[in-house]
């Protein structure tokens, strides 16, 4: 390459980086970038970690969901439960019998689904997070 | 301390066995990086197989095995060379050169700790893979592999977790700490990126501009910044292309050593235990290997050897793969012929090309299209250009079949473009100095 046009390459080059840099520093863009910091839905686990305290000494709970697994497909309610386990582990959660359990750690979905669980005559509330996220207490069998 | 204690580890493995291989210590930088990576898997493995034995994580069992380990190769290095005078003499990199690099680490590092200070458990795949799946593994017991059964998680990286559980036995241990070793890490990894784009254009053309500039240029690419330290296993799959990419060229140059070709099949071994798009990766470049480079028969099968040796790792957990839910209905092939989609993936791709986040890449694929049709590449360009075209055509193919086509593309195709970014900046810059 020439050395007038590897100057004005190089120059071309560093004003693009000056402009990078101005948009790094620019306030939307940070804010763009980092969308995720508080936003519960990219991180489905998080919440879980509230429940943490009150399963301290629990070998094994239950998880129940009121969403609807599809014929063995992955999908959102595997993220949520791969993440839930992962967040409230040493305690393992037993999705697939989940009512044998003392605790039961519950995502609802649907609002409608809470009111059904309260009707659970052995049931007691230990924690709720938000509108999803349940702990609920029965009675040992 | 307790933080840089896994890396002394990766540095003693990495230059035992770099040593073992190649009959000297490694002396370039680019050597010193490849010795990086081949520590790193050393751990990675070493971990994972442990757990696969003793059932459950166990601290003082990864320690005895790692320690195990450096004494093997310890004793293997020093059989095969009795007298250290055997080994070949240094032949060191200028001074000046590493003050620009360091001057560049020193600027990358401030704009990355920025970054992370901001997101502090990374997005979606940092906060599930690189924070809970360790603590799954560390505080789970024997229920550790329930991880690879079900769910989404079996089709992410596997590495990562073995080596965060890894820096966890060697390093702070308690759980709460990992997220602080992840950040480190994401950082080490980002800064091994940076030099291997630094070195690797500064030896291919010899000369420091062009190696400052590129450098430069992306670490001012905001997302090459910020998804840095947010999703680190993509972090991982640019670094390994790009230094897998430079050995792959350096092995088509002449003079190659069957030793050289042990290297780089380890390498590709190790990116394919990092992430199934390392799979993919790593069958490209050994199609490559295979049809531009032509190597000699021994070569060849010491390549074949190192990765096949590495390879089984992941041929190992794909055993757990294959109880993971099947995944046909994310798939239908004769979708892909709608224009629609054609339509959809160019503007997303025009997006992202011209988008201000993106640092004005737009310019490399232009750069790169004019010389090819002005002046045409070397042959040590041609082959990296043919890796990113294959690379391209597999991932529009994959994408073409995809259903659920906007989100997947929302989700995959800026990790596509970050991975390949080091690979395209030393092309560019080769092609641009020397056509």
């Amino acid at each position: 390459m020439s050395k007038p046009f590897y100057y004005f390459v190089s120059v071309g080059l560093l004003l693009l980086v000056l402009l990078n840099f101005q948009t790094i520093m620019q306030e939307e863009a940070l804010t763009t970038l980092e969308h995720t910091v508080d936003n519960p839905a990219e991180m489905p686990g998080k919440p879980f970690l509230g429940l943490c305290p009150f399963l301290k000494d629990i070998h094994v709970a239950g998880y129940y969901t009121d969403l609807i697994y599809q014929d063995n497909r992955p999908s959102i309610q595997d993220y949520i439960f791969e993440q839930a386990k992962a967040a409230l582990v040493p305690t393992i959660l037993d999705r697939f019998h989940p009512g044998t359990h003392e605790y039961v750690v519950m995502y609802l979905n649907n609002p409608g689904s809470f009111a059904q669980v309260l009707t659970w005559s052995d049931a007691t509330v230990v924690k709720r997070l938000g509108n999803n996220i349940i702990l609920l207490k029965r009675l040992k069998k | 301390m307790n933080l840089l204690l896994p890396y002394i580890f990766v540095i003693i493995l990495g230059t035992l066995l770099f040593a073992i291989i190649q009959r000297r210590y490694p002396h370039e930088p680019l050597e010193m990086i490849v010795t990086f990576w081949l520590g790193l898997g050393s751990c990675a493995l070493a971990t994972f197989y442990t757990l696969v034995i003793i059932g459950h994580y166990d601290r003082p069992a990864i320690q005895t095995v790692t320690l195990s380990l450096a004494g093997l190769l310890y004793i293997i290095y020093r059989l095969r060379f009795k007298s250290p005078s055997s080994l070949a003499k240094a032949n060191l990199t200028p001074l000046t050169t590493w003050l620009w690099f360091l001057l560049l680490a020193v600027l990358f590092g401030g704009l990355m700790s920025i970054h992370a200070a901001h997101n502090p458990f990374g997005d979606w795949d940092a906060w599930s893979f690189w924070n809970y799946i360790p603590r799954y593994i560390i505080l789970g017991g024997s229920h550790w592999p329930d991880l690879y059964i079900y769910g989404q998680e079996a089709k992410h990286p596997w590495a990562l977790p073995a080596w965060n559980v890894f820096g966890s036995a060697w390093g702070l241990g308690a759980v709460a700490a990992l997220n602080i070793f992840t950040r480190f890490s994401s950082q080490v990894f980002a800064l091994i990126t940076l030099a291997t784009v630094f070195f690797g254009i500064l030896k291919l053309t010899r000369s420091l501009i062009p190696a400052l500039l590129a450098s430069l240029w992306l670490l001012s690419i905001p997302i090459f910044t910020s998804h840095s330290v947010s999703q680190y296993a993509d972090i991982l799959m640019a670094g390994l292309i790009a230094i897998n990419m430079l050995l792959l060229v350096q092995t088509a140059c002449p003079g190659t050593t069957q030793a050289d070709a042990t290297l780089l099949g380890l390498l590709l071994g190790l990116m394919a235990f990092v992430k199934d798009d390392g799979i993919l990766c790593a069958a490209i470049m050994f199609g490559l290997l295979l049809w531009s480079v032509k190597l000699n028969k021994k070569s060849c099968l010491s390549a074949f050897g190192a990765f096949g040796t590495v390879f089984l790792a992941s041929l190992f957990i794909k055993y757990w793969l294959s109880l993971a839910p099947d995944a046909e209905h994310l798939f239908h092939a004769p979708q892909s012929i709608d224009p629609l989609r054609w339509y959809l993936i160019g503007m997303d791709f025009w997006y992202l090309f011209t988008d201000r986040l993106y640092g004005g890449i737009v310019i490399i694929p232009v750069i790169l299209i004019l010389i090819k049709f002005s002046v045409g590449w070397k042959k040590t360009a041609g082959i990296m250009a043919n890796f990113l075209i294959a690379y391209l055509v597999c991932f529009l193919g994959f994408v073409l079949i995809r259903n659920n086509l906007v989100n997947y593309l929302a989700g995959a195709s800026y990790r596509f473009i970050f991975q390949l970014l080091p690979l395209a900046m030393i092309l560019l810059f080769t092609c641009v100095d020397d056509p």
